[in-house]
């Protein structure tokens, strides 16, 4: 048993500020389609791939460069318009890059931008979507340099399972005490809180650690290390076995109606379309594949595949493999199961709610561990980060997104939008060192995060942002939606860290009893 | 994008009721002396109940709103032991 509470509390305590920092933006990620298309202030349409775009896609083939003709990507934007990607694949540095021309593409065909370079440039630089795409990148790999990124969240993933599995196994009556909360008076009180949140969220708990850990190792280190062992490190020849072979025949050939062919998809698929890939257009050997949303009721997207000169549908693509297999299944699974958007509002609502809930027993967990050592300075200076880090991420982050609005009109949001977290996160720091006693400094920092946040929509609509009666007559209603709550996330925050001051104003009165200590 | 779809939410809500029964009659949270009757067989059942709206969704294939309802419930879970929790220690300072 004393073996079991020493690996759940020093992998919680070495890890566990990283790790809220990881479920906390992971939270705010869940929502990242949503976040880019309310601040980007752009409206598109509900469905971009139902209009004609036969001609656009001429139009736009004329206006690009003839070696970029031959590969399209055309994908739906986050504010309902198309992108369309002309490209090349080359290999820089040995790692695959594409290189090309990126159009946005309105709903009455206009060309909104027209951005040419390497494509990861292009999307980094993208000044609309830089809010959502900060809060994915502080997710998936801290801002750290791939792979290292990528490789310390696949960790702190697994540490979660870890914490998971320990934390069942070192509590005995973990069901039977699901309903035991002995107020916060007591040690056990506090060890209470952060159990009985634990087991409540314990089965999203494992689903997040897992497929968190399998998308960090897989692109790290999964697929390199299995290109090298069992390919000899040919990755085209790993991708045509795990996809299957491809024809190559390069004569010129028709190319299809891509309208009849989109048409066919989404009939076909009984679901909106997500994305079309075209390869090796006036070739015989050209290939449509189409990507589809979840169809009503399913978990998993479909990709169809369609001879690109004749519009003849071929098959339709399973996530890895040539057959339909259990393993595939599996992996399929991974993606909805971590994101969470598979069900509209109702899926990204249950997410959000249990990411929040899986920071709080993190957070609660170390701050556990940190006070049943508080004799010693050095966890006192540890409970001062972990202060600092609780309540100073939700505070930076919040400052990040004014920041973001700030700057869109003059579109340097990429740069201001991640000098202001900084910023944030070391203002936040004053509080953290000098504010006494050091439980006061979470409360603090969350109604300071509550205050930017109630800021916000009428920040959103200053700089020019729709209103709701625009954004609802172009069928979208993620602008209403995420004003609603980020205002109520705002009320929430500076009512809870009102109530958390007062509470400890009332315990630190004279005649209070102090905190008797763990049973 | 909608909210239309309750399936999972309108099956949390079923078990969040059977969740309320077991939290107000949970013998630990009572702090009920050893030998008072829990009624094991009756919570069994009441535990059946919460279960019982995603079982229902699962045989039915209905995957996404199963996965929704696993994850209100779950929430509304631990909401309402906070509640109770709440409740309690509000009588006690009376």
């Amino acid at each position: 048993m004393k073996s079991l509470v020493a690996v759940h509390g020093w992998a919680g305590a070495v890890l566990g500020l990283l790790l809220y920092a990881v479920i906390v933006t992971g939270t705010a990620a869940v929502l990242q389609t949503e976040i880019k298309a309310w601040s980007g202030g752009l409206l598109g349409t509900a469905d971009p791939f139902s209009r004609p775009l036969n001609g656009i896609v001429e139009r736009l083939t004329a206006d690009s460069p003839k070696e970029l003709h031959d590969d399209i990507a055309i994908r739906v934007t986050p504010s309902g318009h198309l992108q369309a990607y002309y490209h090349v694949d080359e290999k820089v540095g040995g790692q695959r890059k594409t290189r090309g021309v990126m159009y946005i593409v309105s709903a009455d065909g206009a060309v909104i931008s027209r951005k040419q370079g390497w494509g990861e440039d292009i999307v980094a630089a993208d000044p609309y979507a830089a809010l959502g795409r900060f809060f994915v990148d502080l997710h998936v790999r801290l801002h750290l340099p791939n792979p290292w990124g990528l490789i310390l969240t696949g960790i702190l993933g697994l540490a979660m399972l870890l914490a998971a599995v320990s934390g069942i196994l070192m509590h005995r009556h973990i069901f039977k005490d699901i309903f035991t909360l002995r107020g916060r008076q007591r040690m056990v009180g506090l060890r209470d809180l952060h159990s009985v949140a634990g087991t409540w969220t314990l089965p999203h708990a494992f689903v997040l650690a897992f497929t968190g850990a399998y998308f960090s190792f897989v692109v790290s280190i999964g697929a390199p290390l299995l290109a090298r062992i069992a390919f000899s490190g040919n990755v085209s020849e790993m991708v045509r076995t795990l996809n299957g072979p491809t024809l190559v025949d390069p004569s010129p050939a028709a190319e299809a109606d891509l309208d009849r062919i989109f048409r066919d998809a989404r009939e076909r698929s009984g679901a909106q379309l997500l994305q079309a890939t075209i390869e090796n257009r006036g070739r015989a050997d050209a290939r449509v594949s189409i990507r589809t949303f979840p169809r009503d009721g399913e978990l998993t997207a479909t990709t169809l595949i369609y001879d690109g000169a004749t519009g003849v549908f071929l098959r339709e693509r399973r996530t890895i493999g040539t057959q339909t297999s259990a393993g595939g299944a599996l992996i399929s699974l991974m993606q909805p199961l971590h994101y969470g958007t598979f069900g509209g509002w109702w899926s990204r609502a249950a997410w959000i709610a249990l990411g929040a809930a899986s920071a709080y027993v993190t957070w609660s967990g170390l701050a556990l561990w940190i006070r049943r050592r508080s004799e010693q300075r050095v966890w006192r200076a540890i409970g001062r980060m972990s202060a600092w880090v609780g309540g100073g991420l939700p505070l930076a982050m919040a400052a990040a997104a004014v920041a973001f609005f700030v700057s869109l009109p003059a579109l340097q949001t990429v740069y201001w939008t991640r000098a202001a977290f900084l910023a944030a996160a070391a203002l936040a720091l004053v509080p953290a060192l000098i504010v006494r006693p050091v439980e006061k400094v979470p409360p603090l920092l969350f109604g300071a995060t509550g205050a930017l946040l109630l800021t916000l929509p009428v920040l959103r609509v200053t700089v020019g942002g729709p209103g709701w009666a625009a954004a609802l007559a172009s069928g979208q209603n993620i602008v209403p939606v995420l004003d609603t709550l980020v205002v109520v996330t705002g009320v929430v925050c500076i009512v809870s860290a009102a109530l958390a001051l007062r509470n400890q104003h009332r315990r630190a009165a004279p005649g209070h009893a102090a905190m008797q200590p763990a049973e | 994008m909608s909210f239309a779809n309750v399936a999972g939410p309108l099956c949390a809500a079923i078990s969040a009721f059977f969740v309320v029964i077991l939290a107000a009659t949970d013998r630990k949270r009572r702090q009920l002396r050893a030998g008072a009757s829990a009624r094991p067989l009756l919570r069994g059942l009441v535990w059946l109940a919460v279960l019982a709206p995603g079982l229902a969704l699962a045989m039915l294939g209905r995957w996404p709103d199963f996965l929704i309802w696993i994850g209100v419930a779950a929430v509304a879970g631990w909401g309402v032991a906070a509640l109770f929790s709440l409740q309690k220690r509000r009588g006690q300072d009376r």
